[in-house]
């Protein structure tokens, strides 16, 4: 049941984890047997296919994540910049300087400097309403200079005016309510398994397992259609664009207006989408890149999807 | 979020770190190509593809990461672009056909692979581009899955990648594979 120590050798292979010397074993087995050559290539295709679907998967999320390309998105891009953490630094000494200047009674606190002891810890009596004087805007300032430095950038990106679907990541272990807030607006769209999911097995189970059998499995899809996930990415002044991938499709454009429709068409081994909107038919094809929705033309075809559209209604 | 912090979610597979990223380097990595004669559509795929790389790095726990994340996502990109624009200026006849060739080899085989990857269910799915594009181990797998233990995963690791070969023998002979 368990992979065999080959098959285990051809992982460990390909996933770069052999030691200098078990590699060259590795190659001078492939060079003297040309089946497990081949073997070896085969793995290496299947894999390679593995990693473009999740580089595909991966890419389809980012190409969701609305992102800033004018001048004020680059601006939350300087949040780890020198010349903001300098003029965020130049900016703080000036106004507390200035704070200081204006409240301080130098002669008075004298005394208590020369103690050494830091002022917040004066307890001289008579020191104490200066000191309050001083203690309470340097409260409002934000913390040491380093400290300075990063609010001053985070409010440099909150003037931002993206427009991002609304997101959370309070959830996220570890995280300040500060930064919480600071990340708020990227998409959350990580689909979790639930244990619910993993518990169907039936279509992988093999009788020769040495591990305490599983009751369930993954299942092979058959046919059942599910119903496809829709998202629409508002933009204004831009053409219609789409993508549809992994069973969701990306609708990319102003839909505010009017609302459009999506015709699903499920055939035995295949399904075919078409979206209707403002008096117009398109075709939705399987893609991870984002095309332009361009209006179908065939009048016979568009004929037969008013049928299936007015059946629908 | 901190260099660290963004890491350590990556770690633990919270894509949206990634997201995160994207966006906060996006005008930063797309301008290096946008100033070198791409266009945006390039500028986006080599920052996306950039990203991926380091997605995969920072995933498997392989990556050690000496200089800030932007410094090590910015070479990533620049190589990329050079690459790119090096490739292009190389294109004469021959090697266009020879690219096409190559290219339209690598693209039957994904389709193949990619239809039969498709008629797995989610579960496996997920398994199998943890293990061989993320580079999780099975004690990370099991977890993230919420798999009660590491031979759980183990077993269903192998289950869905003897049915994926299986998948894709019965339709294609091993031969098509091979150059």
């Amino acid at each position: 049941m368990n992979p065999t120590p080959q098959q285990h050798q051809i992982d460990a292979y390909l996933r770069g984890e052999l030691n200098s010397s078990e590699l060259r074993n590795f190659e001078s087995l492939m060079e003297k047997d040309h089946s497990f050559a081949e073997q070896v290539k085969f793995e290496e295709k299947i894999q390679q296919g593995l990693a473009e679907v999740r580089k595909a998967e991966l890419k389809a999320r980012l190409d969701a994540v609305e992102v800033s390309t004018g001048w004020v998105g680059g601006l939350g891009q300087l949040t780890s910049s020198t010349l903001v953490k300098t003029l965020g630094g130049v900016i703080t000494a000036s106004v507390v300087g200035v704070l200081v200047y204006n409240n301080l009674d130098f002669d008075t606190v004298e005394g208590s400097l020369d103690s050494g002891k830091p002022v917040s810890e004066i307890s001289h009596p008579q020191l104490t309403e200066p000191i309050e004087e001083i203690v309470i805007p340097l409260e409002d300032t934000p913390e040491p200079v380093t400290s300075l430095e990063n609010t001053t950038a985070e409010e440099s990106r909150k003037s931002k005016t993206e427009v991002v679907p609304a997101a959370s990541i309070k959830g996220m272990s570890g995280a300040k309510t500060t930064k919480i807030e600071e990340t708020k607006d990227f998409v959350p769209q990580v689909t979790v398994p639930t244990p619910g999911d993993l518990a169907k097995e039936e279509g992988l189970t093999t009788p020769d397992s040495e591990v305490p059998e599983i009751t369930s499995s993954d299942e092979i899809n058959t046919g059942e259609a599910t119903p496809v996930d829709v998202e629409t990415i508002h933009r204004k002044n831009e053409s219609l664009k789409y993508k549809y991938f992994d069973g969701k499709l990306f609708l990319y454009g102003d839909f505010n207006d009017n609302p459009y429709e999506i015709l699903e068409i499920n055939g035995v081994s295949d399904r075919r989408l078409f979206l209707f909107y403002e008096k117009a038919f398109y075709s939705i094809q399987i893609t991870d890149k984002v095309q332009d929705l361009s209006p179908i033309s065939n009048e016979k075809l568009i004929g037969e999807l008013e049928i299936i559209r007015n059946n629908k209604l | 979020m901190k260099d660290r912090e963004i890491l350590d979610r990556i770690s633990k597979g919270d894509e949206r770190a990634l997201d995160y990223l994207y966006k906060k380097y996006y005008k930063m990595m797309t301008n290096i190509v946008l100033k070198n004669n791409g266009t945006e559509d390039e500028a986006k795929d080599v920052y996306q593809e950039a990203l991926v790389a380091f997605w995969q790095k920072a995933a498997s726990g392989k990556l050690v990461l000496t200089s800030k994340i932007s410094t090590f996502l910015y070479s990533i990109c620049l190589n990329q672009w050079r690459k790119e624009l090096d490739r292009k200026s190389r294109l004469s006849g021959e090697e266009v056909d020879g690219q096409e060739f190559q290219t339209h080899d690598e693209e039957e085989r994904y389709k193949i692979v990619m239809q039969c990857i498709g008629e797995l269910g989610d579960t496996c799915k997920r398994i199998l581009t943890y293990y061989y594009f993320d580079g999780l181990n099975m004690t990370d797998i099991a977890e993230r899955m919420n798999f009660a233990n590491t031979d759980t995963a183990k077993t269903k690791k192998y289950k869905c990648k003897k049915k994926l070969d299986s998948l894709i023998k019965e339709r294609y002979s091993t031969t098509d594979f091979f150059d």
